[in-house]
């Protein structure tokens, strides 16, 4: 029980501070308690906690994804494509099936071509963005003759928003196979031992390429929340995107080494974000203050996991 | 001066567990004393009190007559003590020059203008005088494990340190190397250094060292001049029972062959390699260090290509393209590197010993795995290895080295394999864990494995093994059978004199 509890400290120092950051914002502003705000704000963690679970695996295997901005884009402009055309389902399936390879490209170059991760996805997101870019013909592809989208961002099942719905969905699947599967294991051992799994009889060229895989493929249901808020194809979207998930990422607890993700983590950090940004803005704080604001408080979490991490080393060292 | 450097009552508690308890003890000077005792008797522990890298809870130690306080590593060097650590502290991006210097650069007063020349001519009269041939502009990253081991001793002289700390500095190296070693440090002792000696291995100690202390879960047993002692009696004090060291044991060679490796070459690497495995056979691999037997055994399990020759598994040919493909086949390995090639560091216990037979647990659906299934798995090995863990979900990083090496056979033994193909299956585990080891590899021979183990303990290997092949610079240079075992032959082979 103590171990238990030991194991979820980070996660519940997390939930810790989004509940006083929820308190003080509510008595600088009644109206963030309402039903209607806290919607809103799940609504607006589901963009980034979505694509943040894929990317999870990425980081647990030991790599990451820059071009998961450009992804987003890029599956909009598709989308928005593909659905004006051929409608609504050869749209999406579209979307997939380019996630795939968008994967599966960012997992052969840095598999087989050697080329570290973060080297490779830089090149693939100023690519994918161009590509994003040539394809939208510089214009945004507007979607007004697709209502049926509007249903992604916008609609409810039961009142409860589809975003927060696909939120849940991602989040249960992903658990499955990070906990409970063959594969989940294997990507936490690529990313905590190499040679290692090599010798193990592990394909890791394989496993790295899923991650990448199942990032890209996260950053779909991503680019459809944000496609439909917008109602818009736009080749413009996504620009801080990479950044902000590996943040929500790596402040959710997972090692940025490899071997060690935090799901649970990842999923409240993007909450905790997600507060932050909704309080600051229904306080009417600047927005110029809001991104320092962000910033200090980050640190603050950051600086609260690194002493944990250091002192998990300590252990280490001394037992081993 | 019998009482050069007296430890009185020194204890040391992590998390309210003694890793030291009430340890006192007297070290003369100029004299080479042996710290004896099983992985987590404590020895690291008291070193690194010495070193200043954990502070004692209690107890003072005196040097010299005074006491000293030492709170961290720039005291501890204050008092004369200098440490070579079993992970080495080198940095692989700098010279062997810059790292033998690198706390004690010597620059110009002005403007602290590093001198180059000074720091190269410097060093290499330190190399000289250890006779160490590597050259001082070399980078680390280019060295060999034993040539890092020179150089960590290189720099733990340049400080002039009276007092040398060396905590398994013969864990890398080879015989050959390690008869340098020992010259080494009779050199220094006749300079009049003392020098605090951390092994496993009991012959050096009872070749190199004037006194012995040992150490059993982190209290202190007795010390003892070595000459008074035999190695059956350091064992006793170590492992607090007696021990069946020299016991024989039968054959379990069969007739059949498992393996045929037929002139396996690969340029510039190992030529022309052949040797065949019979079933129950416990096959030794003798070699100096960068001989190429690894790559050989690397080679056959898929994790390195060969220009030519043929590989013949039960008669039938084979060539294994990746480990996936020899584990299919019956083969498994097992790493010499259990730190960076072995263990999976941030994974439980369970998750360790399971991640190979994983995929042929039964999944409901194709992909749920039963928790019961995983956990039975690791029951299973535990009970055959006798695995000492605190629960299934610990960190394997938690577990000593004995224990984290049974992990690493149990992975591969919950396959079924036929071929085993061990490096260094007992390196860096104490005593007891290693009589454990060569049973187990008595058992699993008896059971019709073929293993097939690389040793650079000569003593080890002839022990073990029931037959040898040794190799010189990529070759096979002989084949001893278990009667015609011994040091000399081997060494004959291994300097390629033999062939």
């Amino acid at each position: 029980m103590k171990q238990k509890l030991s194991r979820q400290s980070e996660n519940i120092s997390l939930v810790a501070v989004i509940v006083v950051l929820f308190i003080i914002f509510t008595i600088l502003q009644p109206n963030m308690m309402t039903l209607f705000n806290i919607k809103n704000i799940l609504v607006q963690v589901s963009l980034t906690a979505i694509a943040a679970a894929g990317m999870t695996f990425a980081y647990t295997a030991g790599v990451f994804d820059m071009s998961v901005g450009s992804i987003l884009a890029l599956i909009s402009v598709v989308v928005a494509k593909v659905a004006t055309t051929a409608g609504v389902v050869p749209a999406i399936g579209a979307a997939f099936l380019i996630a795939v390879v968008v994967g599966i490209l960012n997992g052969l170059i840095v598999t087989k071509l050697g080329i570290q991760a973060f080297a490779a996805t830089l090149v693939t997101m100023i690519l994918i963005r161009g590509i994003a870019v040539l394809m939208a013909d510089g214009a945004d592809v507007p979607l007004y003759s697709v209502n049926a989208i509007k249903f992604i961002s916008s609609g409810t099942i039961l009142g409860i928003p589809f975003p927060i719905i696909l939120t849940v969905l991602v989040y249960a699947a992903s658990y499955f196979l990070y906990y409970k599967t063959e594969f989940g294991m294997k990507i936490r051992s690529v990313g905590s031992n190499g040679d290692a799994s090599r010798i193990s009889g592990i394909r890791t060229d394989r496993m790295i390429t899923a991650a990448f895989v199942l990032t890209a493929v996260t950053a779909v249901f991503s680019s459809l929340i944000k496609t439909a808020q917008v109602m818009f194809g736009k080749a413009t979207i996504g620009e801080d995107f990479a950044l902000d998930v590996m943040t929500t990422v790596i402040l959710g607890g997972t090692v940025i080494t490899g071997g060690k993700g935090n799901l649970t983590g990842t999923l409240i950090a993007s909450v905790l974000i997600a507060v932050i940004k909704n309080g600051l803005n229904i306080n009417n704080v600047n927005s110029y203050y809001q991104q320092l604001a962000i910033g200090i408080i980050l640190i603050f979490a950051l600086v609260f996991n690194g002493m944990k991490s250091m002192k998990n080393a300590r252990q280490i060292r001394r037992e081993g | 001066m019998d009482n050069f450097i007296q430890i009185r009552g020194v204890s040391k508690q992590f998390y309210g567990v003694y890793a030291l308890k009430d340890i006192s003890f007297d070290i003369a000077k100029g004299s080479v004393h042996a710290i004896m005792g099983e992985n987590g008797a404590g020895k690291s522990t008291l070193m690194k009190i010495l070193g200043g890298v954990y502070q004692a809870d209690g107890g003072t130690i005196s040097i010299d007559g005074t006491v000293r306080n030492i709170r961290n590593v720039q005291d501890s060097a204050a008092c004369g003590i200098s440490v070579i650590y079993q992970e080495f502290n080198l940095v692989p991006e700098l010279t062997v020059a810059e790292n033998i210097y690198i706390s004690d650069v010597p620059k110009k007063t002005f403007l602290g203008i590093v001198e180059k020349k000074k720091r190269r001519a410097k060093a290499k009269e330190i190399l000289d005088m250890l006779e160490i041939q590597v050259n001082p502009d070399e980078f680390v990253k280019n060295l060999s494990v034993s040539e890092k081991q020179m150089v960590e001793i290189a720099k733990a002289l340049s400080r002039n340190a009276q007092i040398i700390i060396m905590d398994e500095p013969t864990a890398a190296l080879n015989e050959e190397e390690v008869q340098k070693l020992e010259e080494i440090v009779g050199m220094l002792k006749r300079d009049g250094k003392t020098i605090l000696y951390i092994s496993h291995r009991l012959k050096e100690v009872f070749d190199m060292t004037d006194t012995v202390t040992v150490l059993r879960n982190g209290e202190y047993v007795d010390t003892r001049p070595t000459s008074e002692l035999t190695e059956g009696e350091v064992i006793r004090l170590m492992v607090g029972h007696d021990v069946d060291y020299e016991a024989v044991r039968p054959s379990y060679v069969q007739e059949e062959v498992l393996l045929q490796v037929e002139d396996l070459t690969l340029k510039n690497v190992f030529e022309s390699v052949s040797f065949e495995l019979h079933k129950g056979e416990i096959l030794g691999m003798a070699g100096l260090m960068g001989c190429g037997r690894e790559e050989v055994l690397s080679a056959i399990y898929g994790l390195f290509g060969y220009d030519s020759g043929r590989i013949r598994l039960e008669g039938k040919d084979v060539r294994f393209k990746n480990s996936r493909d020899a584990i299919e086949h019956g083969i498994c390995f097992l790493t010499d590197d259990r730190k960076d090639a072995g263990i999976f560091p941030q994974m439980s216990v369970e998750e360790n010993i399971t991640i190979m037979s994983i995929r042929y647990l039964k999944k409901k659906a194709g992909f749920y795995i039963n928790p019961r299934d995983e956990a039975s798995q690791l029951e299973k090995m535990t009970r055959f290895m006798n695995i000492k863990y605190a629960r299934p979900e610990q960190k394997i990083s938690y577990l000593s080295g004995g224990n984290q090496q049974k992990v690493l056979l149990g992975r591969d033994l919950l396959l079924d394999n036929k071929i085993f193909i061990m490096l260094e299956p007992t390196r860096g585990i104490d005593v007891g864990a290693k009589e454990e080891i060569y049973n187990l590899l008595y058992q699993l021979a008896r059971g019709g494995m073929g293993i097939i183990a690389v040793f650079s303990d000569m003593n080890e290997l002839i022990r073990v093994c029931d037959r040898a092949v040794v190799f010189c610079d990529g070759k096979i240079t002989g084949a001893l059978s278990r009667e015609e075992f011994n040091k000399e032959r081997i060494l004959t082979y291994a300097a390629g004199k033999g062939a």
